[in-house]
């Protein structure tokens, strides 16, 4: 699961989970219930190369999958317009079923609602906007497919 | 106590009011608990209490200096200064979200509209003076290309009248005609001087129900026209030059009444040959010739359409009666005539000037001399 050129560091875990750090986030796909987990880590400015080595290691760790998506932005500092504009572009989006973003913060729930508005400018999967994991992940359930 | 030994009430409102602000901030443990009597219990929680205020004043401190620093972003953003960013802390807290939504609206507004740090580049940067008139003619923006050209101070020009620098203007009248374009008109400076622009005017159209006004651009003409004045001085210089030159290259000079001599200096081309042939035959025309000396001593290189072009002379002064002498024929030139075979003809020759000359006056005067008795 290594991603050449990045900053990536991948793992296999057991009972059916994969896991991959990168500069940002902590991505964990969870195989059995068949969603993408990614927690930002706490303090992390999201670039734009930051935002493309996510998708890679998306892309890899479902091995080019689509699956649901349950991003937990509230320890995340902030994430620079570039990298709004490239998480929010149609072939991006196309990469995924359905995103539930976590605020979580003040600071999260603010890049959540303005990750809405820029989503909300292309066509793409669903989306909404959590204030907890439990009511995001009961909400992406609906579009797991086993 | 009192200093009688007394009991003091007001003591017992201080101990109370004490533990009741402890109990009041929520706090489980509030009041301190203390070792030893209610005065010992009191203090403590007096020092808890004065320890949290100092707390509360610094969190205050730090929050007043926070707001100030996210008024003074969206002032920027309000002022459409983009570039301004806030600082989002570690705490994550509301005053951290607030800054990193002004800081994403900021780049949201960055990317969909134009900066005022751009559009004031562009309008002073302008090497043309720009007035932006309200329909009613009030100046509302003047660039320092007009603070220049004008000489007046920007706020004087702002709010005046646009008829105070053009006189007549009508913004009204400009955009019922739809603007104008390069129109030539003074422009009044403060101290009185007039100058010469090019005006062109354009309709301020912000998609509103009428013209928001009129964009000025001015070109002062100074240096236009003083350019215009040097290029035509020295357009008339050349001419004169070049018709002095005409002149001397094809000299006529008149050795007498029925001789005329034409001394040919320099380079002589086709158009050279060509030119002589006219000034030569219209000279001969005018002075009633009966002999024409064309020497070219002074022909050092000559070329085959330029040889060309001196038979042809020679040729059409024979068919207007005129005898043609070619005097001076350099080595070069013989040489040049000889491989080009061409037939001159009888055309008489002479190695110099002087001996054509000598021939000319010779043949003239006994053509003149009443036929004798044979």
């Amino acid at each position: 699961l290594t991603i050449p050129g990045s900053h990536c560091q991948a793992y296999a875990t057991s009972m059916g989970t994969r896991q991959i750090h990168t500069r940002a986030v902590q991505m964990t796909f969870d195989e059995d219930r068949g969603y993408v987990h990614v927690v930002h880590v706490p303090g992390s400015n999201v670039s734009k190369a930051d935002a493309v080595e996510l998708v890679e290691a998306m892309e890899k760790i479902t091995d080019g999958r689509k699956c649901p998506q349950l991003v937990d932005v509230s320890k995340c500092k902030s994430v620079s317009f570039e990298a709004r504009a490239y998480f929010s572009s149609p072939s991006i989006r196309a990469k995924y079923t359905a995103l539930a973003l976590v605020g979580g913060s003040p600071v999260g729930n603010m890049l959540a609602n303005f990750g809405l508005v820029a989503f909300s400018k292309t066509d793409g999967p669903p989306i909404k906007m959590f204030t907890s994991e439990r009511d995001a992940l009961e909400w992406l359930t609906r579009f797991i497919v086993r | 106590m009192t200093a009688h030994g007394g009991h003091d009430p007001r003591q017992a409102e201080i101990h109370r009011l004490i533990l009741d602000l402890a109990r009041d901030k929520g706090d489980e443990s509030a009041p301190v608990e203390a070792p030893g009597d209610e005065t010992n219990q009191v203090l403590s929680t007096l020092r808890a209490l004065a320890e949290e205020l100092r707390m509360h004043r610094s969190s205050f401190s730090k929050a007043n200096e926070r707001l100030s620093e996210l008024s003074e972003v969206m002032n920027a953003l309000l002022s459409l200064d983009y570039e301004r960013k806030a600082q989002v802390g570690d705490e994550n807290d509301i005053l951290d979200g607030m800054a990193a939504g002004l800081n994403m609206l900021g780049e949201e507004l960055s990317a969909t509209t134009v900066s005022r740090a751009y559009v004031s580049g562009i309008i002073e940067s302008m090497t043309d003076m720009l007035l932006v008139v309200t329909p009613e003619g009030i100046i509302q923006t003047a660039n320092q290309a007009a603070v220049a050209l004008l000489r007046y101070e920007r706020d004087e020009l702002t709010g005046a009248c646009a008829d105070l620098v053009f006189p007549g203007f009508s913004a009204e009248a400009l955009i019922e005609q739809g603007g104008l374009r390069d129109d030539e008109r003074l422009c009044k400076r403060k101290d009185g001087s007039t100058v010469t622009v090019a005006l062109s005017t354009s309709i301020l159209d912000l998609g509103k129900e009428r013209p928001e006004g009129l964009v000025c651009v001015a070109r002062d003409l100074t240096a236009t026209r003083r350019l215009d004045e040097e290029r035509w001085q020295l357009r008339e210089a050349v001419q004169r030059q070049s018709i002095l030159l005409h002149e001397l290259s094809t000299p006529l000079i008149p050795i007498s009444d029925k001789v005329l001599a034409v001394p040919l200096i320099g380079p002589f081309d086709e158009e050279r040959a060509s030119q002589m042939t006219a000034t030569l035959l219209e000279g001969i025309t005018d002075r009633r010739t009966e002999i024409a000396i064309l020497d070219i001593t002074g022909v050092r290189r000559i070329d085959a359409p330029a040889i060309t072009g001196l038979v042809r002379a020679v040729r059409a002064i024979r068919l207007i009666g005129v005898e043609a002498v070619m005097t001076g024929i350099r080595s070069g030139v013989a040489k040049a005539l000889c491989e080009m075979e061409i037939d001159l003809g009888g055309l008489r020759t002479f190695g110099s000037l002087q001996q054509g000359i000598v021939y000319a006056m010779n043949r003239t005067r006994a053509s003149a001399r009443p036929p004798g008795p044979t």
